[in-house]
């Protein structure tokens, strides 16, 4: 029995939606499976709209709480803190699938260059607008690239006007906030890439990459796997 | 077990292959060309996840196809564009067969 050592980096508008149906299922898997959820963010009432929560609590250690009650199988953690450069090391690791659910292409490219470092290993990144979006799929297998970066195949994810949330002071982190204000997201988008970062998993886990990203629009009620093979 | 599409009086026009016993269609000439032919005409547009062929853009200059796609495409006003890999203006006169891709930048949100 091998032990799937998944790292979730955000536990927000994806992340939360996503998180449940992948325990679901890894929790029948034959394999042992170790789950780790970073967030540095707390739950806020403006949250309610688009996420589930119970309290006004730490993202990671709120939905992980809930998660070991209902998968006893699956051993948890959670880790109240931002990715940044001080942390990013022991975080992602070789072996690791890691699902990305984050708001910003800093930390993207930070999570995107570490795997790069890595020999084998599987990202998983999810990111939308309000109606639209896209999940990028990273294989690195025996140290080469089976499929594109996210900073290969998006220049604004190579190269970030945005700042990473675990960098910034409380000032700023309060002017991100005033931007998400102005600048909504929708439940539904949020559900349709946290659904297809879930297929893309799937696809991974039985060899079924043909694709290196996923876009859908929800508005137009389409998605399409891109380049449509390699 | 998937449901396949089956006209009526389909199995007269089949032929069988008295080697393997399969069974098998000959292909009408005229209209693979004509398919073909056709095919030539249309003009591939994408922006993201939206994706279709039109046969009524080819003599067209790409300003015009972004402003009558924005809405159903979802294109923004500002997103390059792209024929057969290469950036064009908004000028660009598109030809039958051609490749059209409004550059889609990846998602920032999800937190």
């Amino acid at each position: 029995m091998s032990t799937r050592k998944i790292k979730v980096i955000g536990a927000g508008g994806i992340g939360g939606y996503m998180l449940e149906p992948l325990s679901r299922y890894l929790s029948y898997s034959e394999d042992s499976v170790e789950i780790t959820v970073y967030d540095g963010d707390r739950y806020e009432e403006r949250n309610r709209e688009r996420q589930r929560f119970s309290a006004c609590e730490n993202k990671a250690q709120h939905t992980v709480e809930k998660l070991k009650v209902e998968f006893p199988k699956i051993h948890f953690r959670s880790k109240a803190e931002y990715l940044t450069s001080d942390n990013i090391i022991p975080a992602i690791r070789e072996n690791d699938i890691v699902f990305m659910c984050v708001d910003n292409h800093a930390t993207r490219k930070l999570v995107s260059d570490r795997c790069q470092e890595l020999d084998n290993v599987t990202l998983i990144s999810g990111g939308n607008d309000y109606t639209d979006g896209n999940v990028i799929v990273y294989i690195r297998k025996d140290g080469g690239d089976v499929t594109k970066s996210p900073t290969e195949l998006h220049s604004k994810i190579a190269k970030p006007t945005d700042k990473n949330p675990g960098t910034i002071t409380d000032a700023q982190r309060l002017s991100c906030e005033q931007e998400a204000v102005i600048n909504p997201q929708l439940l539904f988008t949020n559900l349709a890439i946290a659904s297809a970062m879930c297929n893309c998993y799937y696809a991974c886990e039985n060899d079924k990459v043909t694709f290196e990203q996923v876009y859908l629009d929800i508005a137009t009620q389409r998605m399409r796997p891109s380049p449509d093979k390699f | 077990m998937s449901q396949e599409r089956m006209n009526a009086g389909d199995d007269k026009k089949r032929n069988t292959d008295s080697v393997s016993g399969t069974s098998y269609q000959a292909p009408d000439i005229e209209s693979t060309f004509n398919r073909a032919k056709n095919s030539l005409n249309k003009v591939r547009v994408v922006n993201g996840a939206n994706e279709q062929y039109f046969d009524n853009i080819a003599g067209k200059n790409v300003g015009s196809v972004r402003k009558s796609l924005r809405e159903v495409f979802n294109i923004p006003g500002d997103a390059s564009a792209l024929v057969g890999g290469k950036e064009v203006q908004d000028d660009f006169i598109l030809e039958g067969g051609m490749n059209l891709e409004f550059i889609k930048e990846s998602g920032v949100k999800g937190r």
